[in-house]
């Protein structure tokens, strides 16, 4: 199991970061998780201080072909018009569903992104080929407040594409000579949750649980994300199990894993194939997502 | 198990029991029990000029929807297209809507929250009682200057209010807008234990489990449904524990009821779950002081 502690990752400032080029803003982030598994999984999982005026995120309407969540630790945070996820609220957002224009200037949130065999490209042999995708991208074309714009080769035409999309669609073809395609939308729409508005159920003494909800992106029976809360009270233990890799976070101190005390905002990941318990010192609340597996 | 074929259901002019549309025409397709919090009306309904309206609002019940024809339009909470299924959340807001003219199957049953549903009695019965006491126009039941209460009230919550005789309450929406799945983007799986039949599961939604999902079973297959829900045929022919099934069949079954489908041919169908009484509250939500800001919900 891999934890780590918000007040030990460094924060890194998007316009001084590798993003610079393609997303407008100066978002202060930092890079708490990330994974390439074996399965085909690869996500990545940080936090971001979303900061106002010109350092404002913002990009257009666009989709991705990987999967996202969206949980806002303070502040509200835009991702559309008139659109926001209040603080300790979610958003699931569907592969392939549309959402913005957004500008995120206000708040304190964590975002999660994943997908498989390239639906969500981060690190490992996408980061081989990144920046010759990014120069060759700039060969042809520019890249403009999260929006690339080129001509096509075909037509001649002037075609805009989401900035991060484009950079996919490059990464993509570079590394395997396929076109890049993002699947139609299951879910027309991101879906808000609202936490604080489901019930815990007593799971076992000491531990508590609120299902939220299960999305089905991917084919087969255990393709599903699943989203869940989980409330922990002293002397109780919650299991992280072999079947599914898991991410978890709290806002509260205390939490207790293999004989070490967490501080407030700890961020843990349990890969898939191993088995992981937490517990508290008091009482704490875990917000806990088990990733899909395809097979 | 109920099975009830719509093609032989009497088609009726809608009352419009407040909402504009009178030229909406809709068959009872199964109606649950109004003692018990997990009550259920499940009927399909005819908009064929598309004058249906109504007004941004919310309910203490949840909701399913199958576009069977056409389109309808949520306002600012999005569109549905034919084929696509809805589900409206407990007090959620939606709309304005509007419609062109559509043909959908509803399902509305009391959810998560123990708000429980009128069935379609009541709701008749102090419509026509309201109508002594003021006017219904455009979705707002607007009282009689000598009659007390609000002047304008949701006539929804009005006629609610006459049935309870108590105010009503909103449960915080566990998910604050509809969601709208579009099972052309979701791939077909095999069912396990189930040679020849596919699956699409397009969520598992609420505190309640609700199942969503779409079948297809090939000629010679045979699939065992089970959980309490409503099945409905969008093609094919077979049969159902010993009943036939044909196009717009909708099979109801409680929970702990099994059935089996035995298709001769290609059959396609979709599946809303239903709430078990176990995962409904018994607590109510409380009447709210304040209107809630229903412009938190907003989804442009």
């Amino acid at each position: 199991m891999d934890v780590v502690v918000a007040r030990e990752v460094t924060t890194q400032a998007q316009d001084q970061g590798a993003d610079s080029s393609l997303r407008p803003g100066g978002v202060l982030r930092q890079m708490l998780l990330n994974d390439n598994a074996a399965d085909g999984l690869s996500f990545k999982f940080f936090r971001s201080r979303y900061q106002p005026g010109e350092k404002a995120f913002t990009s257009p309407r666009h989709h991705h072909a990987f999967q996202q969540l969206r949980w806002t630790e303070s502040g509200q945070i835009n991702y559309g018009p008139g659109q926001y996820i209040n603080a300790r609220e979610m958003a699931y957002f569907p592969r392939a569903a549309y959402y913005g224009p957004q500008v995120k200037d206000t708040g304190v949130g964590l975002l999660l992104q994943l997908g498989f065999h390239g639906e969500h490209q981060y690190g490992g042999v996408w980061a081989n080929v990144r920046d010759e995708a990014i120069k060759r991208l700039k060969e042809t074309g520019t890249f403009a407040e999260g929006v690339y714009v080129d001509n096509d080769p075909d037509t001649g035409e002037r075609r805009e594409r989401d900035s991060g999309q484009a950079l996919y669609e490059e990464q993509y073809a570079t590394l395997t000579g396929k076109r890049f395609v993002v699947p139609q939308e299951g879910y027309d729409t991101p879906i808000l949750l609202h936490p604080q508005a489901f019930e815990y159920y007593q799971a076992a003494p000491g531990l508590e649980i609120k299902n939220l909800g299960c999305f089905f992106d991917h084919p087969g029976p255990n393709a599903d994300i699943r989203l869940s809360v989980v409330r922990l009270s002293s002397g109780a233990a919650y299991h992280f199990g072999l079947d599914r890799a898991q991410i978890a976070w709290t806002t509260d101190a205390g939490l207790r894993i293999e004989d070490r005390t967490y501080p407030e905002l700890t961020y843990l990941y349990s890969p898939r194939g191993e088995k992981a318990e937490i517990s508290a010192e008091s009482t704490a609340e875990v917000f806990v997502v088990e990733f899909p597996r395809l097979d | 198990m109920k099975i009830v074929h719509i093609d032989e259901l009497p088609v009726q002019s809608r009352q419009p029991r407040g909402r504009e549309g009178k030229s909406v025409k809709t068959s009872i397709i199964m109606q649950g029990d109004s003692s018990r919090l997990d009550n259920f009306n499940f009927r399909i309904l005819y908009d064929e000029v598309g004058d249906i309206y109504s007004p941004r609002h919310h309910h203490n019940f949840c909701q399913f929807y199958y576009m069977l024809e056409g389109d309808y339009d949520f306002g600012q909470t999005g569109h549905a297209k034919q084929g696509w299924l809805v589900y409206v959340p407990e007090g959620a807001f939606y709309g304005p809507q509007s419609g062109t003219p559509h043909t959908r199957i509803a399902v509305q049953f009391g959810g998560p929250s123990g708000s429980g549903f009128l069935d379609a009695r009541q709701h008749t019965q102090a419509f026509e009682e309201l109508k002594q006491l003021g006017v219904f126009e455009k979705g707002i039941f607007k009282r009689n200057a000598d009659v007390p209460g609000r002047r304008n009230q949701d006539s929804y919550e009005a006629i609610w209010e006459h049935v309870r005789q108590r105010p009503i309450g909103y449960p915080e929406p566990q998910y604050p807008n509809p969601i709208f799945m579009n099972p052309a983007g979701f791939p077909w799986e095999p069912v396990d234990g189930s040679a020849g039949t596919d699956q699409k599961v397009l969520g598992i939604l609420s505190s309640a489990h609700l199942k969503v999902a779409s079948y297809r079973l090939q000629p010679g297959a045979t699939f065992g449904a089970s959980g309490r829900g409503m099945y409905i045929v969008l093609s094919g022919t077979g049969s159902v524990a010993g009943n036939a099934y044909r196009k717009l069949s909708t099979v109801y079954l409680e929970d702990g009821e099994e059935a089996t489908f035995t298709a001769p041919e290609l059959t396609e169908m979709v599946q809303f779950g239903l709430p078990t009484l176990d995962r409904i509250s018994t607590e109510p939500p409380a009447p709210q002081v304040e209107e809630p800001s229903e412009n938190t919900y907003a989804t442009a």
